[in-house]
C-alpha cells in the first residue's frame, strides 16, 4: 500500500522509481511497455515517462542484481517478461517433483491449454525446473475447428450418438471446448432445452454454423439439497456453494448452470443427499434415479451368459473375450 | 558493462531488500555486506540505511525496527515483489486440483503445502481472505501430515497392526484396530485404506483425523487381517448400450468385455479393495448399469436406490 506522498518519509525517488518497475514485473509477470508506462504516469511518486536511456539504465540494474528479464518484439509491441529473479520463492526439491507430477498428469489431458497456462503460472510464481522435453501443443483439427466456432459466437447444428449410440440433432450456442479425464466435450446451451450440455466431440458424426448468432446463456439455476448422516460433519463445500442451514441436517445452495454436472455428482452421496429445490431438478432426479432403478433390475442374465461370467470371475480370463 | 549503466543507489536497495528478505540482519552486519559486495565495496551511513528502508517502506515494504527483542535486528516481514494472482490463475489452480484427483499422495501432500506457501507469499492485499477462501472452495488437504503419511507407509509396508485413535466427526474419538493396507488420494483428502476385525470389506480412515498410532503384538488377529488384505474381490458390472469406444473407465484395474449375446452391452471386471468408491463412482457416472457380481454388492446397491426413490416419493 503507498503512503500518502506528503508523509512519505524521504526516500530516494530514483531507486523508488527503478523498484517500482521491478515490482511491477514480479506482480504481473510480463507487461507491455504501454502497459508499463500507463503504471507509471498513475504512480503518485512518479508520474512521469522514463527516457529510452534511463530505461535501458534501470534494466540494466535489475540484470546485475540478479533479474532475468527478456525483450519480446511482436506485432509492433514490446513485451518485457521477468524470467527469473532473486526474490521469486524457492521452492523445496519435494515441491519441485510434485509441481512436475502435477505437469505431467495435466499433459496427459486431451487439451493441453491447462497445462500451458499451470506452467506458465508456475514459472511466475516460483523457481523450477519444469520438466525438460518441449512444449509442443497436442494440435488436433477438430479441437480447433470448435474452439474456433466458440469464438465465432454463431449457432451449430450438430448431429450427435448419445450415451446410448442413437442419432440425435441438436441446435447448440457455443461456449467451450472443454477436457475430460480422457476425452475432450462441446460445453454449450442446447436451444431446446435452454441447458447447458456437454458433447463429447468424438461422437458428432456432422455439424454445420448457422447464420445466426447467440443470443442467449443458459440460465443459472440455484440448486438446494439436503445431506444428511456423515455427510453432515463430513461435507466440503464445492465452489458456488453456500449453507442454508446445518442443524440436524446440513442444507446446500448451489448456483449452477450445468445441473447435469451437478445431479451426477449428488448420485454418488446415495441415500445421504435428496434435492429439495427448484421441483424440476428435483423431478430430474427422480427420473434419472428411476431410469437407474429400471436398468438396475430390468435385464434379466440367462444361463449362458452365467457360464460366461463364471469363467470371468475364475482368476485367468481367456483373452479372446477381451476387447481390444 | 560499465558501472555508469547502473543505478548505483537502486542496487544498493535491492541489494538490501535481498538479505533482509532472506534473513534478520544488524546494522554492522548490513554494512559488512556492503563493503563485501563488489559493485559497492564500502559501507553506508545509517543515515543513508534509513534513506534506502524509507525507499522499500514507500513501495510497501513491512520492516521491523531493530530492538532488544529481535536483537537489534531488520527484519522484512513482507515485500510486494511477489506475483499477484489474478481470478484466472485462481481458476487454473482450482481446475488444476481438480484433475490430479487420483494423484500419488505424497504429489498432492507436496503440492497442497507448496499451495499454502504461494498464498502466504503473493501480493495480493487480501492474500489472507483470498487463501481461506481458495482452500475452503477446493477442498485443500492440511500441509500438516508429512509424518503421519510417513508413518502410515511404513506400518503399511511392514504390515502391522495398529491401534488408531480416529476423531470422527459424529462419535468423537475412537479406537480402532486396523491393518493398513495403503494410502491413496481421493477428491484432494488423502485416506489409509485397510482392515478392521469387526468389518467384512475394507475401511478407509481420512489421515487428518487420526490423532494417534501405535502398533499391536497380536499375531493371531494380524495374520487374519492379511488372509483378507490378500483377497482381491471381483466385482463384474454390465454398462447399457455404451460402445467400447464410448466407455471411460472409472477405475485403475478394470478390465472390458463385449457381452457375447448383447453386444451394444459391455461387461467391465474391477478388481477393487474398495466397493465404497466404486458405489459411488457407478452412480456418478453417466451410465446405465447392473451389478452382476458379487451379490452381495448387487443387493447394497439395489436397496440404495431403492431408498434413493423413496426419498421422491
Amino acid at each position: 500500500m503507498m503512503a500518502d506522498k506528503t508523509e512519505t518519509p524521504p526516500k530516494s525517488i530514483s531507486a523508488f522509481r527503478l523498484l517500482y518497475i521491478y515490482m511491477l514485473l514480479c506482480q504481473h509477470g510480463q507487461m507491455t511497455g504501454e502497459e508499463l508506462i500507463d503504471k507509471l504516469h498513475r504512480q503518485l511518486d512518479i508520474r512521469q515517462t522514463y527516457t529510452s536511456e534511463t530505461f535501458q539504465k534501470y534494466l540494466q540494474t535489475l540484470r546485475r542484481f540478479g533479474c532475468r528479464i527478456s525483450r519480446i518484439d511482436k506485432h509492433g509491441k514490446t513485451l518485457y517478461r521477468l524470467e527469473d529473479h532473486p526474490l521469486k520463492n524457492p521452492s523445496l526439491p519435494t515441491e519441485i517433483k510434485a509441481l512436475q507430477a502435477v505437469s505431467t498428469i495435466l499433459r496427459a489431458q486431451p487439451i493441453w491449454d491447462l497445462y500451458q497456462r499451470f506452467c506458465q503460472l508456475c514459472d511466475n510464481l516460483t523457481t523450477w525446473n519444469e520438466i525438460s522435453t518441449p512444449v509442443v501443443p497436442n494440435f488436433s483439427e477438430e479441437i480447433e475447428l470448435f474452439k474456433q466456432y466458440c469464438r465465432d459466437g454463431q449457432l451449430l447444428e450438430i448431429y450427435y450418438k448419445n450415451q446410448q449410440a442413437n442419432p440425435v440433432m441438436l441446435k447448440v450456442e457455443p461456449i467451450e471446448v472443454v477436457a475430460g479425464k480422457k476425452r475432450v466435450y462441446l460445453s454449450g446451451t442446447d436451444l431446446q432445452s435452454n441447458k447447458k450440455i456437454r458433447c463429447d466431440l468424438s461422437q458428432i458424426y456432422s455439424h454445420k454454423q448457422l447464420p445466426s448468432r447467440i443470443r442467449s446463456q443458459a440460465q443459472k439455476i440455484v440448486v438446494t439439497f439436503r445431506l444428511t448422516g456423515k455427510l453432515v460433519n463430513n461435507y466440503r463445500l464445492y465452489p458456488g456453494e453456500t449453507i442454508i442451514s446445518r442443524e440436524p441436517d446440513l442444507i446446500v445452495q448451489h448456483k449452477t448452470d450445468e445441473v447435469d454436472q451437478l445431479l451426477r455428482r449428488l448420485l454418488k452421496y446415495g441415500t445421504q443427499c435428496e434435492v429439495l429445490t427448484p421441483d424440476c431438478v428435483r423431478q430430474e432426479m427422480c427420473t434419472r434415479i428411476d431410469a437407474l432403478q429400471e436398468a438396475f433390475n430390468t435385464e434379466q442374465i440367462d444361463g449362458n451368459l452365467q457360464k460366461w461370467l463364471y469363467h470371468l470371475c475364475s482368476p485367468q480370463t481367456s483373452d479372446d473375450a477381451r476387447v481390444d | 558493462m560499465t558501472q555508469n549503466a547502473l543505478n548505483k543507489t537502486a542496487y544498493r536497495v535491492l541489494q538490501l531488500l535481498r538479505w533482509l528478505s532472506a534473513e534478520s540482519l544488524t546494522f554492522e552486519q548490513i554494512n559488512d555486506r556492503f563493503a563485501a559486495d563488489a559493485l559497492i565495496g564500502k559501507p553506508v551511513s545509517p543515515d543513508s540505511l534509513w534513506f534506502y528502508l524509507n525507499t522499500l517502506k514507500a513501495l510497501g515494504c513491512i520492516i521491523s525496527r531493530p530492538s532488544p527483542r529481535n536483537r537489534f535486528c531488520y527484519h522484512i516481514q513482507f515485500h510486494p515483489f511477489t506475483y499477484r494472482l489474478t481470478d484466472k490463475d485462481l481458476e487454473v489452480l482450482n481446475h488444476t486440483l481438480m484433475v490430479i484427483d487420483d494423484a500419488n499422495y505424497w504429489d498432492v501432500q507436496y503440492f497442497n503445502q507448496w499451495l499454502h506457501k504461494i498464498f502466504d507469499h503473493v501480493s495480493n492485499e487480501d492474500r489472507t481472505d483470498l487463501a481461506r477462501q481458495f482452500f475452503r472452495d477446493t477442498r485443500s488437504v492440511s500441509c500438516q501430515l508429512d509424518s503421519m503419511v510417513q508413518r502410515f507407509e511404513q506400518h503399511a509396508k511392514s504390515h502391522d497392526l495398529l491401534i488408531v485413535t480416529y476423531i470422527s466427526p459424529q462419535q468423537g474419538a475412537e479406537e480402532k484396530i486396523f491393518l493398513p493396507k495403503r494410502l491413496f488420494c481421493h477428491q484432494n483428502i488423502i485416506y489409509i485404506l485397510g482392515h478392521t476385525h469387526d468389518r467384512e470389506g475394507s475401511s478407509m480412515l481420512r489421515l487428518d483425523r487420526v490423532s494417534q498410532v501405535r502398533t499391536l503384538a497380536h499375531p493371531e488377529l494380524r495374520h487374519q487381517l492379511l488372509q483378507k488384505q490378500l483377497e482381491k474381490p471381483v466385482y463384474l458390472i454390465r454398462i447399457f448400450n455404451c460402445a467400447h469406444n464410448r466407455y471411460e473407465a472409472l477405475g485403475e484395474n478394470e478390465e472390458t468385455f463385449r457381452d457375447p449375446f448383447q453386444e451394444e452391452h459391455l461387461i467391465v471386471k474391477f478388481r477393487c479393495d474398495n466397493p465404497f468408491l466404486l458405489r459411488q463412482k457407478l452412480l456418478s457416472s453417466e451410465y446405465y448399469f447392473q451389478v452382476i457380481y458379487p451379490q452381495q454388492f448387487q443387493q447394497d446397491l439395489q436397496q440404495t436406490l431403492y431408498e434413493m426413490r423413496q426419498l421422491y416419493a
